[in-house]
């Protein structure tokens, strides 16, 4: 209990890690020059491989990863900065963010040296692309019930089942996929096991789902008969939960459960600026915005704290998850309501596009990485209940 | 502060008497639960040393403050901190009694004054007393750092009970907290006694003499939301126990609603950080980490 309203002092940020800040901002200016906010709103939904490659060029994937594999070796915040800025710019971040944010530390975590090896330094230069399968058509929020199942052979595995709703699936290189080694889904949360897939192996197809803004960013994945090797198992077998679970930490902590209507709250706040003759309500919801934001910032900061000091924030990771995406869900609702509301005002067609986009796609952000009801589920767990 | 204070300011407030006596607990110039809180030394902890204080950051006082709230301690212990601080830095011999910020502190002796780039210090009782230039943070945005900690521990001590009641109170055969609908409700409790944590101390900057109002803004305006939500739902789950006025539940959420309004409410404080954010040249997330970091 106490764990979940502990609060540490938020400091300002290492120097050294601050100094990344102006370098990030520099690029970011220079590459991203004249993209649309209508563009800029996709940001980890958008994919742009040779962004991610001039990333990797950089440094600036695997940040946190160690040196021997290709990474920097950097902190927990430099990471947090990095992660900050591009996501408040609307960096087209999609190709390489799950790799560096939770595929790249679990194989250097449970991984062995060969797949540290192997994968971590092609992580970094983003050339090797991850995707998460967990989700399976009769598996969604009870994801202990996966069917996929890998069976074990003179060869290594053979893997038999589908996966779905796999952002980036279908552009991905690799997927590590949470599937049955043993027992059956009455079994639940026991005989699971992670693998490292390579998704050009014969028996994957692959197909893209077009999302309702017309976008395909997720995929529908089938595995027939795919011979996988004997070092495509990470971890331990039977240990996919547990390691599921660390994933899961790390990726609801972060400040994209935060910023995702970024580009539309500073496009139409950069449209007041211009128009002028700001109203009191428009103020105020400016101000609710920002009021809102810093507080979530800090609570993001300080979870990153509690990462970089290798804790697991299961509980924190939850309730930060939550009321960031309710925070960002509540943007379109919030500002659509309040252009709308200046009737004879000419509204840039660029803000309009991004209201549209935002206010369509702004529901999966209460559902990827785990439902509202499922996070509360275990706050109410942390908190005694369960 | 470390823990020890902390933890010796705890035994202090809970000294004063139970949590169920604080409508009539009498926290005036010569009660003797005021006489203790002086006697502790805790109220030249924010004064510099060089005036005879401990000169602890104000950033470290924040669980103290909390602690205030938790207990619902009526005295203005941190405003009395804030205002000995103030008068020792400007040259003059602090008063005896409590003081207080502004219009809170409903027990004060004094009262400190913020006539804009000037403050005042004048007995509560009325007349003009000490008068002396002052170029800090406005007074409002001292007085509400304190309201949003007190608030932030209120919170907190509102989430434990309902979850107490929650696993002893039975309906349909079983605890109401083991029912989903109900443990969902925590959730979001939980949720925002967090972030009124987070908010609150957002306005324990190091040097309280310098809070930016922008911070100030965020701190009292999110706790003032977390209030709203923590004490409606509270009231929600205890059912019809919850509206007896022998239950402790009502003292708190009494309280919440007044401090979530005092000082100027959630509209007030959204204004005024709107209007600092449509003067930022820049996007959102650099406007709050410039804040932040004005710490
Ligand atoms: C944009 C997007 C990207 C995604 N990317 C990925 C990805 O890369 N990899 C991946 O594996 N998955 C991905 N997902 C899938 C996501 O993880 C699932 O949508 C999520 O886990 C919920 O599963 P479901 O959609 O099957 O809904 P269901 O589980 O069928 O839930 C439907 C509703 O029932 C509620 N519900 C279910 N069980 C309970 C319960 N026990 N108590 C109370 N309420 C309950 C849910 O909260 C929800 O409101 C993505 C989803 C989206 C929208």
């Amino acid at each position: 209990m106490s764990l979940v309203l502990e609060s540490p002092p938020i400091r300002p940020l290492p120097a050294e890690d601050e100094a990344l800040r102006a370098e990030i901002k520099a690029f970011i200016a220079e590459t991203l020059d004249g993209v649309q906010a209508s563009a800029r709103a996709r940001s980890w939904m958008g994919f742009d491989a040779e962004f991610s490659r001039k990333l990797g060029e950089r440094g600036w994937i695997g940040l946190t990863l160690p040196k021997e594999y290709g990474g920097s070796e950097r902190g927990a915040f430099a990471r947090f900065v990095l992660s900050e800025e591009l996501l408040a710019s609307g960096a087209p971040v999609a190709a390489h963010w799950i790799a560096d944010r939770q595929s790249g530390p679990l194989i250097l975590r449970f991984g062995t040296e060969t797949q540290r090896q192997f994968y971590i330094p092609r992580i970094c230069r983003g050339e090797a692309f991850f995707c998460i399968g967990m989700s399976e058509p009769n598996s969604g929020s009870d994801l202990a019930s996966v069917r996929t199942t890998a069976a074990q052979n003179a060869d290594g595995w053979r893997l038999n089942g589908s996966k779905i709703w796999t952002t980036n699936g279908h552009r991905s290189h690799y997927m590590i996929a949470l599937v049955r080694t043993s027992g059956t889904p009455a079994d639940r949360n026991a005989g699971l096991s992670q693998f490292i897939v390579d998704l050009q192996a014969p028996g994957v197809t692959r197909r893209p789902i077009m999302d309702l803004a017309g976008d395909a960013h997720f995929s529908e994945i089938h595995f027939d008969d795919v011979q996988l090797g004997p070092d495509t198992l990470v971890g331990e077998e039977g240990a996919g939960w547990e390691q599921v679970n660390a994933e899961l930490a790390f990726e609801r902590s972060g400040p994209e459960r935060i910023y995702s209507s970024m580009a539309l709250t500073d496009a139409w706040i950069a449209w007041l600026q211009a128009r002028g003759d700001v109203t009191e309500s428009e103020t105020l919801l400016v101000g609710q915005l920002s009021a809102r934001l810093a507080v979530l910032r800090s609570m993001s900061l300080a979870l990153t704290e509690r990462l970089s000091r290798h804790e697991s924030p299961v509980i924190e990771a939850a309730l930060l998850k939550d009321l960031g995406t309710s925070y960002e869900q509540s943007i379109p609702a919030l500002v659509g309501e309040m252009v709308a509301a200046t009737v004879d005002a000419d509204v840039p067609a660029d803000l309009l596009a991004t209201l549209d986009y935002v206010t369509a796609i702004s529901p999966s952000y209460s559902l990827r990485g785990g439902t509202r009801e499922i996070l509360r589920g275990i706050i109410a767990r942390g908190l005694g209940l369960r | 502060m470390d823990d020890m204070l902390s933890e010796q300011f705890d035994r202090l407030l809970t000294g004063l008497g139970p949590i169920e006596q604080t409508d009539t607990l009498d926290t005036g110039p010569k009660s003797e639960a005021w006489r203790a809180i002086a006697e502790s030394g805790f109220l030249d902890a924010l004064t510099p040393e060089e005036h005879g204080g401990a000169g602890v950051p104000f950033s470290e006082i924040f669980p103290l403050a909390v602690a205030l709230g938790r207990r619902l301690t009526p005295a203005p212990v941190i405003e009395t901190m804030i205002a000995r601080a103030i008068l020792a830095r400007a040259g003059h011999e602090p008063p005896e009694g409590s003081i207080a910020l502004g219009d809170t502190g409903e027990t004060a002796a004094w009262r400190l004054r913020d006539l804009g780039g000037r403050l005042a210090l004048e007995p509560a009782a009325g007349g003009a007393d000490t008068e002396f230039a002052w170029n800090g943070s406005p007074l409002r945005n001292l007085a509400v750092a304190t309201l949003a900690a007190r608030m932030a521990g209120a919170v907190e001590a509102v989430l434990t009970m309902t979850i107490d009641y929650a696993l002893i109170r039975k309906q349909f055969g079983r605890e109401i907290g083991k029912f989903q609908a109900v443990q969902q409700q925590l959730a979001v409790m939980a949720e925002e006694v967090a972030a009124a944590s987070a908010a609150a101390r957002l306005a324990f900057v190091d040097d309280f003499t310098a809070l930016p109002s922008g911070l100030a803004a965020a701190a009292k305006l999110r706790t003032g939301e977390a209030a709203l939500l923590v004490a409606t739902t509270a009231h929600a789950l205890h059912g019809a126990i919850g509206i007896s006025k022998e239950h402790t539940l009502q003292l708190f959420t009494r309280r919440l609603h007044r401090w979530r309004l005092a000082e100027g409410s959630g509209p007030y404080w959204g204004l005024l950080i709107g209007r600092e954010r449509l003067a930022y040249p820049g996007g959102s997330v650099d406007f709050v980490r410039t804040l932040a970091d004005a710490r």
